[in-house]
């Protein structure tokens, strides 16, 4: 390709990437800094021109620099301040077009080095001082090696995080090879960190040993970073107990470290927030923490034998207690005892595999019989959960064991009977499990953008109120309350044209319950940064505020015309949707309704071709839809046909079909106002008289119309839900019609039998509103073979027995 | 005319024996007769035993005698006349025997059995087989089951299912069910029972007496057994009358040869008639089966060629050969020779480690002049890295260790692993079922449990256990009663209760399974739904405490030592490995139906390994040690026929991964393949559908099933077009570069040539061959594209893709 033609694309990208557009982050590399330092995180993805700020979840870090140095790399300084906390920082990129997916990096406590190629076998490994953070990348069926120098009986530490960093899964293995090359340790994943593994040893002698990382398949490729600590750090891989008692001081055993077990007392803080477990031997520290529970009640350590009921460990704090303990060989159970009163309401929880322990639970309770009163497997994780109801006062247990019968000293456990606690989580609703998708709202100046908050409830029920916090100046948005019997709502975000481009992470708070029993709750987003197999996540961070940004202008925005009547149960409304196109985008719009009535259905999606500006969409009401009042909202998009002739985006633009793609994907959806709408009852009712016709002969059937208010426009009247191959004709109705009539021509082959599926369907304008009635559901016709009905001279049908009687008589006065 | 003509062929006969020599001893099965009731009758076989060792049916002309009245016999049938006992004594050639003779109920007509009477006369007359009646939606709108494995639910569709139509209690001889048997009505299956014959008889009684449903304590049968148990024809046209004698629950037995349905394995031997009697056509082996009720039994049969034959003992190396030299004096067979040092390299390297002998390797061996040196050879083999490598490769294909189902490229790479380091680290075949079968836990923390996300449901896991590692199939059994063999639906059931108890749930890893002991769960059996506890396939059930891991019970039966069926398979195994057939063939289908060609070697095998502890290399020294395995694959005049007793070696062309790591390791190439260092040999992939044309069209296993026959070395067009145009030879022979090198070495075209020679068929050329191709070369003055020629067409000759 020519420079100039690189050019030309590069200009055509400019104007694009400047309109409401989000960015896209594939991967950050080195994707971490050293606590205190400058460092710089190179972002690649699509759409990053015009970056204005990285939006952090949590301070301690700032961004000095950021510039994009093409439309899919963006360049940002960061500064790490001495004391902030270690570990992962969550962030998202706020560009002129919108807001990217959260991605994260990491703060370590060592000097980060880059991995050097070629470093493929021990003999080319790149030579590190101890205690550094190594930034590497396998390339495809890439093996890194690094050599470190230690002395006899020095401790070698080496951990990866790899998973931990985010993007396409990277499975780690760590080799560490001695002087004389013989390989002296191996791991693929551990408990504590699943895929990411980590070990320790103490070198046999003075000498060069390497450290080798690779990918578990031989699979590695230009996305398998990592982050590799090495040094002659304390490295356990469990501690015990795994939780303490906040404000007490406890005494931790460090396990699985080569140097030996010890002993770390720690202080607990008085909140569990923010808390980090690092494990210390006095002169090293980890340099990622291991997992520990903060609880507000006091501990109960295990002491063997308690394998058997009678033996169980009591508890002389009663509950809310937490017991901790090992499944310290294959095939060991736990008892712990303790008492409680009827009436009382238990939530028993074990804390294994979320804290690193290769414990798989099964946790039961027995009442003072020794009867199981409850037990549990899993829960949402593979710790156990359950819940109990003592029905009387008395001493219980709770025994623990592990599923697949294992065990050993690394099998901690920690297991918490606390009270239940009623909770509220509000959070935003995603259109794909475990994705990013849609998860961050991006509002094109002097537009809308609509989405769903939902709530979980735990242990109330009744309506949530939500409180949104400082929004972006600029921004107005629309929302109601949560029903009691719903768990979402639509919220409208409209950025005025004149909004400044901006962005915050807002709180959204939500209240429900009632007086004193108040539940406060507030947002909480799980982004999913390693997506695995089919709906599940190798790795996922929690985030607590949303996301809210206002972008550059979209060509595009779309409006309801509100209709002039409401939705009549069991009938149909034409809706005018309007779309208004700025001059340079001559694309189609699709247009979808994510926001309806319940039991109000229309299609999945709508085009509107790049010739007109309006669609007259139908919606029907379900015989099921509800009356009341209700918010209808609809959503419009570049459509998916025009992606491949044209880009939306670009009049006459000449580039590429990928570049044209990710644009139209970049670019957002847009609402229309979130319009009030009434479901109501049909201003009438209908009614079929009783039928029976037969098969090759014409019948009349009678609707009777039953007018709430009188009808002052002309209606079309059809017949719907005749049996195969009976026809009726439209008939016309003229206003203060009481009946309609249909002729219904049955044809010779009609299945004979008794179909009840008549309904009459109404059309017509109501105040200058396409309608559609449908009433008289339910009518009866039934069909008879030729000769098997008796009617009256009116044609009326008589039933068998009139039809004998008349039959009699007539041959009576046929004698003499 | 009739009597005319019987006295002729007596005549005949006597004129024929005169000639012949005097048996040393008679044989009269069986040794004691028991009649129980007036219906009862038994028969007899007397057999003639010469010096040779061939025997002769003298049933027709042996004398019998009864010391006292109590019973009658009439065509080698003895009937009762009156109860108690008596002494039969049986004379032929001045040889004698006696059997005991008694008889009880002699004037008592016992009432007619659906089970043990009706039954098996539809049964005899083919009514449920699987293309009648027994088919599994049945015929022509009846069904019945297959070889009348569900007694009860054939009464019902008998007599119930369609009240009044199938049988006529009224008039008993006038219903659909004869007149359809008899074909006096249209019938698809055409006639099946003869008016008045015996099966016909039997059914109208039966109806007479009102078509009764068995009572709960009719007895069963319990066994069967088969008179002669075995046979040695002299030569074709001899014939021989089987007796099939089954056993009851009650103690009783019955004469049941007219109900029994007896199938031969190899017509151009013997073939059967219906009746039972056995003529031989030709010389060779046949297994003549029997099956009545459940149960199936057999005799073997050896026709010898007729031909003289003077035993000319050859040197036993071992063990195998004193077992394969007895089995070939028994069918008149010569061995073969002994073959070249040079044939046995070749042969022991292709077998023993999956390569070449280079041409330094060979010069090694030829120059040694250690006559222990073959000894030598195989020990040092059996030491490399990549005996090891093809024994993984054997063992993963029974295993089946491929992505399927879910596993994930890093399971199946753990799983690999494991079975890898396993074998390296010197575990044997019990150690690693001991270790596989009870395994638990998540697919990557122990990776053993990918042999129950490979299969999940019990039944398949069953089956596959069965077939692997005892050499049985059981699927038959699934549905019905096995045809061919012993095993019945309650066996394989049985057998499938251990997988019962399998737990599933996901793991912490969303790639990874975890499998634990769910401690319940039922197998239930598909007729009447009961529950079947956990029975060992053809052994007990044994007591399991509750919540123990019924997987470990039964890893720790199957590999025990005591479990002789284990061991042979695992001999067999080894042994076809080495010869291209197992001593039973197809090496995972022992049946009854199935003998091995030589019963005194499998066991001597069988034994062995339980001594060696399984140990493949031990087992493999033997083999590869013994005279068989080195003989030649050259025929001679009595060996001409044979393909089943070892008399001499056969040509076996090299499984696909060989072939290709033949043709990388001569053309000095590599391959790719995904996943796996570079460089890497093809017999150490990790899984079974690992994407490689040449591979697939040379029939490597896919690991797709359990079955041995997944491996195919059938040549194929496909095969013949790949070696002489595809990518394989010409690219690898370009790629290598050898000639080039060989030439930069300054040696010249004849010796390249027969450098070429050595490296591919580990010999020199011919003076033909060497004629030839001076003759080629000397035309052109750049050897290098005749050179390359000639290579491409040692890789397609026959001598480089057979191990012979």
């Amino acid at each position: 390709m020519t420079r100039t033609a690189l050019t030309l694309i590069a200009l055509l990208f400019l104007p694009v990437a400047a309109r409401a557009a989000s960015p896209t982050i594939e991967s950050v590399f080195p994707a971490a800094g050293q606590r205190g330092a400058e460092f710089t995180l190179i972002l690649t993805g699509a759409r990053l021109t015009g970056p204005e700020e990285l939006l952090f979840y949590e301070p301690g870090v700032v961004c000095t620099r950021l510039a994009a140095t093409s439309p899919s790399e963006a360049k940002a300084t960061l500064r790490a301040a001495p004391d902030c906390r270690l570990g992962t920082y969550a962030f998202r990129l706020r560009t002129r077009g919108g807001v990217s997916e959260v991605r994260t990096f990491r703060i370590t406590p060592f000097p980060v080095v880059a991995e050097k190629e070629p470093n493929d076998t021990p003999r080319q490994a790149q030579q590190v001082p101890l205690n550094v953070s190594i930034a590497g990348n396998m390339e495809s069926g890439g093996v890194d090696c690094f050599a470190v120098r230690l002395k006899k009986g020095q401790r070698l530490a080496a951990e990866v995080e790899a998973v931990r960093l985010g993007g396409e899964l990277t499975d780690a293995v760590l080799t560490v090879f001695g002087p004389d090359g013989r390989e002296l340790g191996m791991v693929d994943d551990t408990p504590l960190f699943r895929q990411d593994p980590l070990l320790t040893l103490l070198a046999p002698t003075d000498g060069i040993y390497t450290v080798q990382v690779r990918e578990t398949n031989n699979n590695g490729s230009d996305t398998s970073r990592y982050l590799l600590h090495i040094g002659d750090f304390v490295r356990p891989s469990a501690v015990f107990p795994p939780g303490g008692q906040a404000g007490a001081e406890v005494k931790v055993k460090l396990l699985g470290d080569a140097a030996g077990e010890r002993t770390q007392t720690v202080k607990l803080p008085e909140s569990a927030d923010g808390f980090a477990f690092y494990a210390t031997d006095g002169k090293t520290t980890a340099p990622t923490p291991n997992p520990f529970r903060v609880s507000p009640f006091p501990n109960v350590i295990e002491t063997e034998p308690n394998d058997d009921p009678s033996q169980a460990n009591p508890s002389p704090h009663g509950w809310p207690v937490a017991f901790n303990g090992v499944i310290d060989r294959p095939g060991d159970v736990d008892h712990f005892r303790f008492r409680a009163a009827k009436g009382d309401v238990i939530d028993v929880q074990a804390f294994a595999a979320r804290i690193g322990s290769p414990l798989d639970t099964i946790v039961a309770v027995l009442d003072p019989s020794g009867a199981v009163l409850a037990a549990n497997d899993d829960d949402e994780t593979h710790d156990s959960r359950l819940r109990v109801t003592i029905a009387a006062d008395g001493e219980y247990v709770v025994r623990i064991t592990d599923k697949k019968k294992g065990g050993g000293p690394a099998f901690v456990y920690r297991l918490e009977l606390s009270r239940p606690i009623s909770g509220l989580t509000v959070f935003l609703a995603a259109p794909q499990r475990k994705s990013q998708d849609r998860q961050a709202i991006s509002i094109p100046r002097g537009n809308r953008v609509l989405a769903y908050l939902g709530v979980r409830r735990d242990g109330f029920s009744g309506p949530v109120k939500l409180d949104l916090g400082q929004l972006p100046a600029g921004v107005k948005v629309t929302f109601g309350t949560i029903p009691a019997d719903d768990y979402l709502v639509p919220v409208l975000f409209e950025a005025a044209p004149d909004a400044p481009l901006g962005g915050r992470l807002i709180e959204v708070n939500g209240v429900g319950g009632d007086a004193p029993n108040v539940v406060r709750g507030g947002f909480r987003q799980e982004a999913n940064l390693t997506p695995g197999p089919g709906d599940s996540s190798f790795h996922a961070v929690r985030l607590s505020r949303l996301a809210v940004v206002v972008a550059e202008e979209t060509p595009l925005s779309v409006a309801v015309v509100p209709p002039s009547c409401p939705f009549a149960v069991d009938g149909k409304l034409d809706l005018t949707v309007k779309v208004m196109r700025a001059k340079d985008f001559g694309a189609s719009v699709e247009i979808s309704f994510p926001c309806l009535p319940p039991g109000v259905e229309a299609p999945t999606a709508v085009a509107v071709p790049p010739e007109k500006d309006e669609a007259v969409v139908t919606l029907i009401a379900h015989p099921s839809a509800e009356v009341g009042d209700w918010r209808l909202a609809i959503e419009a998009k570049p459509g998916a046909t025009a992606r491949g002739r044209r880009d939306p985006l670009v009049a006459g633009a000449g580039n590429t079909l990928q570049n044209r793609r990710r644009v139209a994907e970049g670019m957002l959806p847009v609402a229309s106002q979130l319009l009030d709408v009434k479901v109501a009852a049909p201003p009438l009712k209908g009614r079929f008289l009783p039928l029976v016709a037969e098969q090759g002969k014409t019948v009349k059937v009678t609707c009777q119309l039953d007018f709430a208010a009188p009808l002052s426009e002309a209606l079309t009247a059809t017949l719907d839900g005749l049996p195969p191959r009976a026809t009726a004709k439209k008939v016309e109705l003229k206003p203060g019609a009481k009946r309609v009539e249909f002729t219904i021509v049955v044809d010779a082959t009609t299945p004979p039998g008794e179909y009840r599926s008549l309904v009459c369907e109404l059309a017509g304008k109501v105040e200058g509103q396409n309608v559609v009635y449908r009433v008289g559901r339910g009518g009866v016709l039934e069909v008879h073979p030729p000769g098997a009905v008796k009617s009256d001279a009116s044609g009326k049908a008589l039933s068998p027995l009139d039809a004998l009687r008349r039959n009699e008589r007539k041959e009576g006065m046929k004698k003499p | 005319m009739r009597f005319a003509a019987i006295v002729l062929t007596v005549l005949f006969a006597a004129a024929g024996r005169s000639a012949e020599p005097s048996p040393v001893r008679i044989v009269v099965e069986p040794d004691v007769i028991e009649l129980t009731g007036a219906r009862d009758r038994q028969g007899l076989v007397v057999q003639a035993e010469f010096a040779d060792g061939s025997t002769r049916d003298v049933t027709a002309s042996a004398e019998m005698i009864f010391d006292k009245p109590v019973a009658t016999i009439a065509n080698g049938f003895v009937a009762p006349a009156a109860d108690g006992a008596a002494t039969l004594h049986v004379k032929y050639a001045g040889h004698s025997a006696t059997l005991p003779v008694t008889v009880r109920k002699a004037k008592e007509v016992e009432p007619l059995r659906f089970r043990n009477d009706v039954l098996p006369a539809l049964t005899r007359a083919g009514c449920n087989t699987g293309k009648c009646h027994g088919a599994a939606s049945g015929k022509d709108g009846f069904r019945l089951s297959l070889f009348g494995y569900d007694p009860a639910g054939d009464h019902f569709r008998l007599t119930r299912e369609l009240s009044g139509r199938r049988i006529n209690l009224a008039a008993p001889d006038d219903c659909l069910l004869l007149n359809k048997a008899t074909g006096k009505v249209p019938h698809t299956g055409g006639r099946r029972l003869e008016p008045d014959g015996e099966g016909y008889l039997l059914l109208v009684r039966w109806l007479e007496s009102g078509a009764p449903k068995d009572p709960p304590d009719v007895p069963r049968p319990t066994q069967i057994e088969v008179f002669p148990r075995e046979v040695v024809f002299a030569a074709k046209g001899e014939s021989q009358r089987m007796v099939v004698r089954a056993r009851y629950s009650d103690g009783s037995d019955r004469d049941v040869t007219r109900f029994t349905v007896f199938v031969g394995n190899n017509d151009g031997a013997a073939t059967v008639a219906e009746d039972g009697t056995i003529t031989a056509t030709g010389a060779g082996e046949a297994f003549i089966m029997a099956r009545f009720d459940e149960f199936t039994a057999g005799t073997a049969v050896i026709i010898r060629p007729g031909t003289p034959f003077v035993a000319s003992p050859t040197p036993a190396f071992n063990y195998v050969d004193k077992h394969v030299q007895a089995k070939l004096d028994k069918m008149h067979l010569v061995q073969a020779e002994v073959c070249t040092d040079e044939v046995f390299l070749r042969r022991a390297y292709l077998d023993l480690i999956g390569l070449l002998p280079t041409p330094a390797e060979r010069e090694k061996f030829l120059a040694d002049p250690d006559p222990e040196k073959r000894v030598k050879l195989v020990d040092a083999l059996l030491k490399r890295d990549e005996f090891l490598d093809l024994w993984v490769m054997k063992w993963a294909e029974l295993l089946q260790i491929r992505t399927a189902n879910g596993i994930s490229p890093k399971g199946l790479r753990l799983y690999d692993r494991w079975l890898r380091d396993r074998v390296r680290a010197g575990f044997t075949l019990d150690r690693i079922v001991a270790e596989l079968l009870p395994a638990a836990g998540g697919t990557f923390e122990n990776p053993a449990v990918n042999f129950y996300q490979t299969e999940t449901s019990p039944q398949q896991l069953a089956e596959n256990v069965a077939q692997v590692f005892l050499g049985t199939r059981i699927q038959c059994a699934q549905c019905h009663n096995h045809p061919f063999d012993r095993w019945t639906m309650d066996d394989y059931y049985g057998f499938a209760a251990f997988f019962s108890q399998i737990g599933y749930k996901n793991a912490q890893d969303p790639r990874e399974l975890t499998v634990y002991n769910a401690a319940s769960g039922e197998m239930r059996h598909p007729l009447g739904d009961r529950v079947v506890r956990p029975r060992f396939l053809g052994g007990s059930a044994p007591k399991i405490e509750s919540g123990q891991d019924y997987r470990a019970v039964l890893a720790r039966w199957l590999s025990s030592s005591d479990n002789s069926r284990f061991a042979r398979n695992f001999a067999n195994i080894a042994w076809a490995h080495f010869f291209g057939r197992g001593i039973v063939e197809p090496v995972d289908d022992m049946r009854v139906s199935n003998p091995p060609s030589n019963p005194a070697l499998l066991a001597a095998l069988g034994q062995k390994a339980v001594e060696y502890h399984f140990d493949v290399a031990k087992l493999a020294r033997d083999i590869c040690t013994s005279r068989t395995y080195q003989l030649t694959t050259r025929r001679n005049a009595t060996n001409r026929w044979d393909e089943r007793n070892f008399s001499r070696q056969s040509p076996r062309r090299l499984r696909a991964e060989v072939l290709l790591d033949c043709i990388t390791q001569v053309t000095e190439t590599t391959n790719e393949f995904p996943g796996l260092p570079p460089g890497s040999r093809a017999v150490q992939l990790r899984d079974g559908p690992t994407p490689n044309y040449f591979l697939t069209i040379f029939g490597r296993s896919t690991r797709a099933t359990a079955c041995t026959c997944e491996v195919k070395t059938a040549p194929t067009l496909s095969q013949a077009l790949h070696l002489i145009n595809g990518e394989t030879t010409t690219g690898k022979i370009a790629e290598g570069k050898v000639i080039e090198r060989l030439l930069a070495e300054k040696k010249d075209a004849k010796q390249v040539a027969e450098e070429l020679y050595l490296r591919c068929l580990c010999r020199k050329p011919t003076p033909a061959e060497s004629a030839r191709i001076a003759a080629k070369l000397g035309r052109e003055p750049d050897p290098k594209q005749n050179l390359e020629d000639l290579f491409w067409a040692l890789l397609n000759t026959n001598e480089f893709l057979f191990n012979h």
